[in-house]
């Protein structure tokens, strides 16, 4: 039986009700306001905080999704070519947590990121000196030295070869997840490298549009900010598509709920195009990699 | 004495360990047995048996696969003194660099760009979409299916066919939530990674063109550049070609243990 999805909206909160008229027009989503009886009826089975997107299956309990994983598994649920929509909805989310943390869009696109970073990822600002406990949603800056794990990974090599050198970097804790940001100042360039999932972007600042990037350096869209809302402009798609194997990637973790490298990526890239080569995905990704692997078929095409 | 080991953590003597018998002084480690499809926890399993075994390892050994991630191990911790490496695998190096020498002798992007030849066999899609993979089982047909994705050549399907089934069924039913190496084991099996730190002169890395027949160019030349003492190169046969008869590679593997 295939899974159910509701997005649990808060409908006290102007912002967050319209990221709830954003998903009325997804047929596999249905919004839910925090408020309504058959929220609090799911509340007592599971806890939950609008905005969220909430897994129903008949042989399971729910699963909650937040924040970036939230995000990940819309993405999942919606395949890329609709998920597309995804910038929408991560805009409409930025909008929301504007509207409840007291963010304003001019922090939003000020500095080198720091303050995108903080909205992309739910949470407020931290006093370079105070500690997050896991639960504590916060964005704390740390220091390069703390940061050897992300400087150290392939990832964060490949971002420093592409945006120069790091030249600080933040701890985020959002939804019990935690990440490393490396600010690249020279090219205003934030690379993040979420722990597990494990998973990697970059956010750029050019003039007043928010630029999002695979770990490759290929371009994946641009959101355009302006009074009027957010414009998502995608890049022309002809050519070697990089960035089709980077959304690939991101849905196909997603799936798997797993931390994988991009070489298992690769083999289930394979699997999806070829079913017939499904044993090198299985052997990294495991059993379910190959329907996740179908699943995000889409992301190729 | 045994002079080499042969080290095959998927397939066991059902596949490189099956040189033992044309290869003098060989011997064949045993496949794993351990309740996981994954890769990384096969190879976890045999190199800890290794570890701790009380007969000590011959010094020179040979490896496939996710079994390179085992030896590479062994010589950067000087378990081992020399070794062989045969098509190790891309999925278990976080190296980005020979990831992208994948991707080109893949021809991944040139084949997104042209998208789908022809759609899939929904008999296939079927059989990976099977309710017995969830309780973690292959369905019989799986395994013909799989030897079909790892060689075009009918002759090497059979064999391999054979030897997945063999060494696929007793690690069932798989419990990949158990076994599933944590990050510190990936790490600890980055294979290219110990290489590069071992900095030894005695590691020979083959290279065998893939099921399509492509040549490995692009990760010989990555591989020669950032692993200046060891000696790559790029074998004329297709991964499996070997199980359908082990000859070729036996004799190579005799001149190189004499080289």
């Amino acid at each position: 039986m295939s899974s159910q999805y509701l997005m649990i909206v808060d409908g006290l909160c102007p912002a967050c009700s319209s990221l709830g008229r954003e998903v009325a027009g997804i047929s596999q989503i249905r919004p839910v306001a925090e408020q309504s009886s058959e929220a609090k009826s799911l509340q007592e089975s599971v806890a939950f905080t609008a905005p969220c997107l909430v897994e129903i299956d008949a042989d399971s309990p729910p699963r909650i999704f937040s924040g970036w994983r939230m995000r990940l598994k819309l993405i999942q649920v919606l395949g890329w070519r609709q998920s597309r929509d995804w910038l929408r909805l991560l805009y409409k989310e930025l909008e929301a947590r504007q509207s409840r943390g007291g963010m304003t869009r001019r922090n939003l696109l000020a500095g080198a990121g720091i303050g995108v970073l903080a909205a992309v990822f739910n949470v407020a600002r931290a006093a370079a000196n105070e500690t997050s406990p896991r639960g504590t949603p916060s964005v704390t800056e740390i220091g390069l030295e703390a940061s050897q794990i992300a400087l150290a990974s392939a990832e964060g090599q490949q971002a420093v070869a592409n945006w120069g050198p790091a030249t600080s970097s933040y701890r985020i804790v959002s939804d019990g997840h935690l990440a490393t940001a490396l600010v690249h100042s020279s090219s205003q360039v934030s690379f993040l490298l979420e722990e597990e999932p494990r998973a990697s972007f970059s956010l750029g600042l050019s003039g007043r549009s928010l630029e999002i990037y695979a770990v490759n350096g290929a371009l994946l869209a641009t959101l355009d900010v302006s009074r009027k809302g957010a414009r998502p402009i995608y890049p022309d798609s002809a050519g070697a598509h990089p960035q089709n194997t980077a959304s690939f990637g991101v849905c196909l973790v997603g799936c798997l709920g797993l931390s994988i490298d991009t070489g298992c990526i690769l083999n289930c890239a394979e699997a999806a195009l070829n079913p017939v080569n499904g044993l090198a995905c299985i052997v990294c990704a495991g059993a379910n990699g190959i329907s996740c692997a179908w699943g995000c078929r889409g992301h190729l095409l | 004495m045994s002079s080499l080991l042969l080290v095959d953590p998927q397939l066991g003597r059902y596949g490189l360990g099956a040189l033992a018998d044309q290869v003098p002084g060989a011997i064949a480690d045993p496949v794993s047995v351990v309740h996981s499809v994954l890769a990384l926890a096969q190879a976890a399993d045999v190199l800890n048996r290794i570890q701790v075994a009380v007969d000590p390892v011959p010094s020179v050994v040979a490896a496939r696969a996710i079994g390179c991630s085992v030896v590479a191990r062994l010589l950067v911790t000087h378990k081992v003194d020399r070794i062989l490496l045969i098509d190790p695998g891309s999925a278990f190096t976080r190296d980005v660099g020979f990831h992208e020498a994948r991707q080109i002798d893949m021809r991944l992007a040139e084949r997104l760009a042209a998208g789908l030849q022809k759609e899939a066999d929904p008999r296939d899609v079927a059989i990976w979409l099977d309710p017995q993979i969830g309780e973690g089982r292959f369905p019989e047909a799986a395994y013909e299916l799989m030897a079909r994705g790892l060689s075009r050549r009918p002759e090497v399907r059979e064999p391999l066919e054979q030897a997945l089934r063999a060494t696929e069924l007793p690690r069932q039913p798989y419990d990949d939530r158990r076994w599933r190496p944590g990050p510190e084991v990936a790490e600890q099996l980055d294979w290219l990674a110990n290489l590069r730190e071992a900095a030894s002169s005695e590691v020979t890395i083959w290279l065998s063109r893939d099921a399509g027949g492509r040549p490995p160019s692009a990760q010989r030349d990555y591989l020669a550049n950032t692993l200046s003492g060891a000696a790559i190169v790029e074998q004329p046969w297709e991964e499996y070609d070997f199980m359908a008869d082990p000859t070729a590679l036996a004799t190579a593997v005799r001149d190189w243990l004499v080289s």
